[in-house]
């Protein structure tokens, strides 16, 4: 059989095996979206509130990654003017000059004709509900099914905010994303 | 070429966390559950859960209490000691039998004003060779630790000593850790270390190595030689302390794998003589997973998970 590792979920101490595997990923979504110092906190949020709920964690549901990007993605709804603020801000001055080994990264947006700046503007002409969806697999790599669990929406509805979010990305681009 | 990866590829990325940071946001989750939350452990005293020796896939019972001799000799660098167990334990034919049988009791202690609880849940796993698992999760018991604390806990108006329990349903979900059969994880100890990094682009790894080995040496059939890679892969870490001479929640002296510091120090205990696994316990003795059996079994397996 292969490694099932992980433990009880609703075991306190075994949930700490849930926070070992998954807060790190958690963290850079919330802090893709958010500045970092609110996204630490939220991310250090999610996992508290995914603990006081984890009796209610149903695994028929879906698996416990979707679960936590869940509860991360409904916390960041409550900062969505700061994340529009953000995208704003990338969008006028591009990221800032001592963010992470960006030099092979410039290349790669060069290439590819997409720039942070028009990517970020792109970001915040979509609606709430088409952001969460597109940035759950672009940062998350949820499966469709994975985001309808985390979001609690139906698949038809992921795949029709998709549809739209893929239609004004590509007229902000200029290119098929 | 994945799904918005343009967007993934292009849009800033998030700076690694600081150690620091990840273990308060650790602390702060399960600091906030212990004065509350407790499993609803239904008041069955676990009497007959006396200190056992592990048994590993039906090979001779080691005692667990070894290691007297140590005491009264000079005592050997604990590295030298755990280097030692590792040895033996790699040196452990994998087992035989159509279950691997892990059989442990979580412990906990809960302290109030007044008096500190002892709260114990027998807890096993089966995995099958094929395919699948059960786990038996009860009887548990919840009882004051010491007669003052009874008398403390009598003198308070015998509260229910398991107030705000929670129930001990387990959940598994998978660590993406590998695609391999467990029991075809590297013996060596780069390998190994190699092959549990591989799927992981973590920027702490010792944290994440820590955290999956835990459960590799609690929650899976990994082989004794896989084992005793892990534990010199973990006494390698930064971060990773190696101490002779610590005892278990209940008593077992061993040598230890230390992680971290107060209030989250954390303790994989290890027969000296044996190597196997003796106890995972929190640094500061308020929680600990204590293993009675660990290995292949010829005995069957329940039909199905029992909770209690």
């Amino acid at each position: 059989m292969t490694t099932f590792l992980d433990g009880a979920v609703a075991d306190p101490e075994r949930f700490s095996a849930v926070f070992d595997a998954h807060y790190e990923e958690i963290r850079s979504y919330i802090g893709r979206r958010l500045d970092l110092d609110v996204a630490e906190d939220l991310a250090a949020e999610t996992f508290l509130i995914a603990f006081r709920r984890r009796d209610g964690f149903d695994a028929a549901k879906g698996g416990i990654r979707p679960w936590l990007y869940g509860v991360a993605t409904k916390l960041i709804g409550r900062h969505r003017r700061a994340e529009l603020r953000r995208y704003r801000a990338l969008a006028r001055s591009g990221p800032p000059a001592d963010e992470d080994s960006h030099d092979q990264r410039v290349v790669d947006r060069v290439a590819a004709r997409v720039t942070v700046r028009q990517l970020s503007a792109a970001l915040a002409g979509l609606s709430r509900g088409e952001r969460d969806v597109v940035l759950l697999i672009a940062y998350g790599e949820l499966t469709y099914d994975e985001v309808a669990a985390a979001l609690g929406i139906a698949y038809g509805t992921v795949a029709s905010r998709l549809s739209r979010a893929r239609t004004k990305l590509r007229d902000a681009l200029g290119v098929e994303v | 070429m994945k799904e918005f990866q343009l967007i993934d590829e292009v849009m800033p990325q998030v700076p690694p966390a600081d150690h620091a940071t990840v273990m308060a946001a650790r602390a702060r989750m399960l600091g906030v559950d212990r004065r509350r939350h407790w499993p609803v452990w239904p008041k069955v005293m676990l009497a007959a859960v006396a200190v056992s020796a592990v048994v590993a896939g039906g090979f001779v019972a080691v005692p667990l209490l070894g290691g007297a001799d140590v005491q009264t000799a000079a005592v050997p660098e604990a590295d030298a000691v755990l280097a030692a167990a590792a040895d033996r334990l790699a040196a452990r034919p994998p087992g035989t039998g159509a279950w691997w049988r892990r059989e442990m009791v979580q412990v906990a202690r809960m302290k109030t004003a007044t008096y500190t609880v002892e709260q114990r849940v027998r807890d096993v796993l089966w995995a099958s060779r094929q395919h699948g698992y059960r786990t038996q999760r009860g009887p548990a018991s919840a009882e004051p630790l010491t007669p003052a604390d009874a008398q403390a806990w009598k003198d308070a108006g015998s509260p229910d000593l398991c107030d705000g329990c929670l129930s001990g349903t387990t959940y598994f979900t998978p660590l993406k850790m590998t695609t391999k059969p467990v029991t075809e994880l590297p013996t060596e100890p780069e390998a190994l270390k190699a092959e549990m990094l591989r799927a992981n682009t973590k920027e702490t790894p010792e944290a994440w190595l820590w955290g999956a080995s835990k459960w590799l040496l609690l929650d899976v059939e990994s082989t004794p030689a896989t084992r005793a890679a892990l534990y010199r892969v973990l006494a390698g870490l930064p971060g990773v302390r190696v101490e002779n001479d610590v005892t278990d929640i209940d008593g077992r002296t061993g040598v230890a794998l230390t992680y971290g510091e107060a209030p989250t120090r954390q303790q994989i205990i290890i027969d000296r003589d044996s190597g196997q696994l003796l106890a995972i316990q929190e640094g500061d003795g308020s929680s600990a997973y204590v293993i009675k059996r660990l290995g292949w079994t010829d005995d069957p397996a329940p039909k199905e998970s029992t909770f209690s």
